[in-house]
């Protein structure tokens, strides 16, 4: 008896050690020394999610895990003021937790804060003030978060733009300032002088248009000190009436804006806006250089109408140009339906079909809830446009769907399906099959819509150099080479340390594949890195169907850092490296 | 048979506002140069404006070589202003930014030409802010411009950056007090225990080392400066605390506010007096009926409190001048009803008081009402309902240009020029006179170039800004000033002169000498030969306020 218990204790003992958390505790420095305040630092398991936790360092740069249970973590380090390479966390590593371990004294140190600043000046040399610069990182991936930093020049035209993470950017600069033109002697409205000249804006160094644009890195050490060269531009003011399709009313100011036809995604920092008066009054936008711009206006009700829209093409010139008439129409409706083909089952009968019990006052009640089988969207094409078309759902058992309002133009249609085995193989509209999914809506009423899903392929997954006695979670990241009509995750497939091999069943098209360690790719923000990661491998063609086999390039978390610095300092070493 | 000058007279009033389009056969041409190096400025705004409508304006770009031509104009008496980024505002015949300029008679047919603009370039000062405390909030210096003894508002900040460095640019030169303010809570345990504390505090230091406006050195910028170096060693101040004990009127019962409405309050000021009258203390809110006294940390001086609040639909007010010194006294502020003041405005030498005229009392001490424009009776009577307690200046609008205000008396005192103390004890009626005819005097710089006349009332015991009257000349030299009050003045003219030097006491008893003396009446007045005085002021002492 007595023995039977001392191994019972002997076990429970053991037990308890494996389980007995440990502490991991240290503090975070700037690149100074200085203790750093409200640094985040964030702990997750090999799976890149799960255990989440999560400290801030006071004032005094003091942080302290205290119950963690042993395991294999990655820990990553983050402040507004030191954002890390392509917007990351600057400091990420790996900590190895043992049972009952007490990890203490960490010092984590920041990087100097990379820092852009520069000078603006005009075609005499001479400094010019008070204008605005904004970055914005080279290949803006669409839908990723924004990063746009700002400054303003002071009065000898310098700018400095602090704690920018380090990438790669363009950089534009806009000046308000009016310059002085001949106006005769005459009796002046309360506004003053009608604006007739000004700075062009310009991409850096001086192209006014974003293909000129010249691309420069910011790290650590690297300010690029840009200098912008201003050209002085005739400036008009675009006037006119603003009228109303029959049917469409508005009451809130409706909302105008120009932008350059070249803009791309970053054409919020060259937008120009125009205001209106009253309801069906004119429309002014000031202060317009020549150039291509597309115009859009939206009404911007409060209640939950579809807004009516204008969107044309404009190209001004150097003179005024007369006035002409912004007219609002009501988006048109389109209809469709989804179908099935080639063994693909996303309509099933019965298949979307849950129950709720819902207490009333009359007792339990039973409803029958149906989901939507899927929801379509449908993008602008012209890039950057601010126009929005509601999305629709896709009804089970029969498939219609009817977008309530689309503006007159170009869109691409989006699909999300939400039965996983099922994608978009053709898009047809007014009986004809549309070239990558985009559709041109042009009046009412318009043709139906049909969207014909097939069955996702299966694809055989190989991880290529995997390197040697890999204890970690790898994850399958799939970036197409073309638009994707059918919505897909970037992560295609995950799989358990020591395999070889993953599955999926994904869209068929043309990918570049990498594959990435789950604990460090899985909590952050992955399309930067990928962006970089994509052109060293070839692109794969998924074909329809039949079974494929595709390999992988695998990309440890050190062969990841080595890009990240090759992207941002060329192949020369960074100045004085870490 | 009518002449056709008064034809054209008539038709321009008669059109309201309208400009009339007589004939544009002349023009102005000139050249705009950097005021120290001489170099010609491109791009400078070639602002001209007809004499007397601020609405007839026209605008002309400066080339490369820094000319302009101001075209199609039609013969007349003008103003031009000329701007530009990176140089202070000039106006064409002024020697420093802020002055009036030189009138121009333009002829028909007369293209007049070589005209020349001297811009200063502004400055920037740089420097290091050591010594702020750790908890030092929003931290941000700011260059305030000192002209004679006018306070002007005229100021321009930066921010301190993570090494305490700070930069202000954009500045026209001149004089500047520099100073650093920042936000910090004050320290617990200077007061009573449970006590309630102001929490808004903002400490104010001043250039290179002090806490007393006063004694900060003053930087002075020259066009184009950029000076570095000024960096200023923060000083915390001691501390005396001042409790404030609201006493509530018994008679007036004081609702508690429905949750999420906004309860009544209590606006209290606290003003600097005295020497410490440039410093920025800030004002508070107080909950209505709250009975507890409020503790504030303040650099010992004398202050005046005063606190105005709504309660029940009428205006109560408290006012007291107070000693803060070290130890803890509490000061206790009864409210008592807001005055209604009454007056009446009476005319002198004219049968009928102009229309639209409205009176206006403006607050001395910040008191957060709007008491502006009560309208007039047809017999002149006006009612001013529910002023606070406190110091008031008063305005007249519309007086017609050549009148003046000729007397004001709250009762037996004479107000006139002083500001007006409302007290609830106050039941005397404001009388107002305006003179429909006032004085005028006109004449000719005979010797040297003046850009500024400069009339002093001979009886301006005090300094106040409305015992002084200015204009500008035309080219001949000539001038004219109207709508003054009759009595004895000295009249100056100043080749240059900084605006609101003459507010300094001591700095017109330099060049007594040099004004001319005249007794006015109301009316037309004598033609007088005056001479230029040369020269600018002396740089003004260190800390003159």
């Amino acid at each position: 008896m007595q023995r039977r218990f001392a191994v019972l204790f002997l076990a429970v003992l053991g037990a308890m050690a494996q389980k007995s958390p440990g502490k991991l505790s240290g503090v975070v420095l700037d690149a100074a020394g200085v203790p750093v305040d409200d640094a985040r630092l964030h702990l997750v398991d090999q799976d890149g999610r799960g255990v989440d936790l999560f400290r801030s360092t006071g004032a005094n740069g003091q942080f302290q895990f205290s119950d963690v249970n042993p395991g294999r973590y990655f820990m990553t380090v983050s402040h507004y003021q030191y954002p890390g390479p392509l917007g990351g966390p600057q400091i990420g590593m790996r900590v190895e937790i043992k049972p009952g371990q007490e990890m203490e004294g960490l010092k984590l140190r920041f990087s100097p804060p990379t820092v852009v600043s520069g000078r603006v000046v005009n075609d005499e040399g001479e400094p010019v003030g008070d204008c605005q610069v904004f970055i914005s990182p080279v290949a803006e991936q669409e839908g990723s978060t924004s990063r746009v930093y700002t400054g303003t020049t002071n009065a000898r035209g310098v700018f400095h733009i602090d704690s920018v993470a380090p990438d790669r950017y363009v950089a534009f600069a806009r000046c308000n300032a009016i310059l002085p033109t001949e106006h005769l002697l005459d009796v002046v409205p309360r506004s003053g002088f009608e604006a007739r000249s000004s700075w062009m804006p310009v991409y850096y160094p001086d192209s006014h248009n974003r293909s000129g644009a010249l691309p420069f890195a910011a790290a650590p050490g690297l300010d690029p000190q840009l200098e912008f060269h201003l050209r002085a531009t005739p400036v008009n003011s675009l006037t006119g009436p603003l009228t109303a399709a029959p049917g469409v009313t508005w009451q809130e100011p409706v909302s105008m804006e120009i932008y350059p036809a070249d803009a791309g995604p970053d054409r919020r920092f060259a937008t120009l806006y125009g205001s209106s008066e009253g309801p069906a009054g004119a429309f002014r936008i000031p202060m317009v250089p020549p150039g291509n711009y597309r115009l859009v206006a939206t009404t911007r009700e409060r209640n939950t109408d579809p807004p009516a829209t204008a969107s044309f093409p404009l190209t001004i010139g150097s003179s005024a140009p007369p006035p002409f008439p912004i007219v609002l129409r009501p988006g048109i409706p389109v209809s469709g339906s989804a179908e099935d083909s080639a063994g693909s089952r996303l309509l099933q009968p019965g298949s979307n079909v849950s129950y709720m019990v819902e207490s009333t006052p009359a007792g339990p009640v039973r409803r029958t809830v149906v989901a939507p089988v899927g929801n379509i969207t449908l993008e602008s094409v012209d890039p950057g446009s601010g126009l929005y078309a509601p999305s629709a759902d896709i009804a089970p058992e029969t498939g219609r769907f009817t977008l309530p309002a689309v503006p007159i133009g170009r869109w691409r249609i989006r699909c999300r399906s939400n039965y996983d085995l099922s994608y978009v193989e053709s898009v047809i509209f007014d009986d004809k099959r549309v070239e990558g999914a985009v559709i041109e809506i042009t009046e009412a009423p318009a043709p139906a819509l049909r969207m014909r899903f097939a069955p996702k392929p299966n694809v055989n997954y190989r991880l290529e150099n995997l390197p040697a006695g890999n204890e970690r979670k790898w994850m399958v990241l799939a970036v197409p080479e073309q638009p994707m009509t059918t919505e897909q995750d970037d992560k295609v497939a995950e799989g358990d340390p020591g395999s070889f091999a993953y599955t999926s069943r994904i869209v068929p098209g043309r990918y570049r594949f990498v594959a990435l360690e789950s604990d460090f790719a899985g909590t952050r923000d992955r399309a930067p890195l990928l962006r970089i990661l994509t052109p060293k491998v070839d692109p794969i063609e998924v074909q329809a169907s039949g079974r494929q086999s595709v390999s992988v390039r695998c990309f440890t978390k050190a062969e990841v850092d080595k890009a990240i610095q090759t992207y941002l300092y060329g192949d020369t070493p960074p100045p004085s490296a870490p | 048979m009518v002449r056709y000058k008064h034809i054209v007279f008539v038709l321009i009033l008669g059109m309201g506002r309208s400009f009339a389009q007589s004939e544009r056969s002349s023009s102005i041409a000139g050249r705009v140069v950097n005021s120290v190096t001489g170099a010609p400025l491109h791009r400078a705004t070639v602002e001209i404006t007809l004499e007397g409508r601020d609405d007839v304006r026209g605008q002309a770009g400066t080339e490369g070589d820094g000319q302009f031509v101001l075209r199609a104009l039609p013969a007349g008496r003008y103003r031009i202003t000329v701007t530009r980024p990176g140089y202070a505002p000039m106006n064409y015949g002024a020697r420093r930014p802020n002055a009036p300029g030189q009138i121009i008679t333009l002829g028909a047919n007369e293209n007049k030409s070589g005209l020349i603009v001297r811009m200063p370039a502004l400055g920037a000062v740089r420097g290091t802010i050591t010594g702020l405390p750790v908890a030092a909030k929003h931290p941000r210096v700011v260059a305030r411009l000192v002209e004679g003894t006018t306070k002007y508002n005229f100021g321009r900040g930066g921010t301190v950056d993570r090494s305490g460095e700070y930069h202000i640019d954009g500045l026209i030169p001149g004089r500047y007090r520099l100073s650093v303010g920042y936000s910090a809570v004050p320290r617990r345990e200077l007061f009573p225990a449970d006590a309630n504390i102001d929490l808004n505090r903002r400490y104010t230091c001043y250039y290179p080392s002090t806490l007393n406006p006063h004694e900060a050195v003053l930087v002075e910028i020259k066009p184009g400066d950029e000076l570095t170096g000024f960096n200023v060693v923060v000083q915390e101040p001691a501390e005396a605390i001042l409790g404030i004990h609201i006493l509530w009127p018994k008679d007036v019962a004081i609702p508690k506010p429905a949750p999420g409405a906004i309860p009544t309050i209590l606006s209290l000021q606290t003003l600097p007096s005295g020497t410490l009258q440039d410093l920025y203390v800030g004002g508070q809110v107080i909950v209505a009926g709250d009975e507890r006294p409020l503790y504030r940390n303040l650099v010992p001086g004398r202050y005046i409190l005063s606190g105005t609040a709504q309660l029940q639909g009428r205006c109560y007010s408290t006012r007291e001048e107070v000693s803060v010194t070290a130890g803890t006294p509490i000061v206790e502020l009864p409210l008592r009803p807001c005055t209604d003041v009454r007056g009446r405005v009476g005319i002198s030498g004219a049968s009928m008081l102009p229309a639209n005229l409205t009176v206006t009392l403006r607050s001395l001490e910040s008191a957060p009402v709007n008491l502006d424009r009560s309208p007039l009776q047809p017999d002149g009577s006006f009612v001013i309902p529910g002023v606070p307690a406190g110091l008031w200046s008063l305005t007249l609008s519309a007086i017609p240009p050549a009148g003046y205000l000729k007397s004001v008396m709250l009762g037996t005192l004479d107000v006139l020029d002083q500001p007006i103390l409302i007290t609830s004890a106050t039941v005397s009626r404001l009388d107002i006179l305006i003179g429909a005819n006032g004085a005028e005097i006109s004449g000719r710089v005979e010797e040297g170039v003046a850009t500024m006349i400069l009339a002093e009332a001979e009886d301006a015991a005090v300094s106040t800004p409305g015992r002084y009257a200015t204009t500008s000349v035309d080219e001949q030299g000539n001038f004219r000033l109207a709508g003054l009050r009759p009595g004895a003045y000295r009249i100056y003219a100043f080749e240059d002169i900084e605006p609101g030097a003459w507010l300094d006491a001591s700095f017109l008893a330099e060049y007594r000498d040099s004004g001319k003396a005249v007794q006015l009446k109301e009316g037309p007045g004598p033609r007088i030969a005056l001479k230029a005085i040369p020269g600018d002021r002396p740089p003004a002492k260190k800390g003159a306020l």
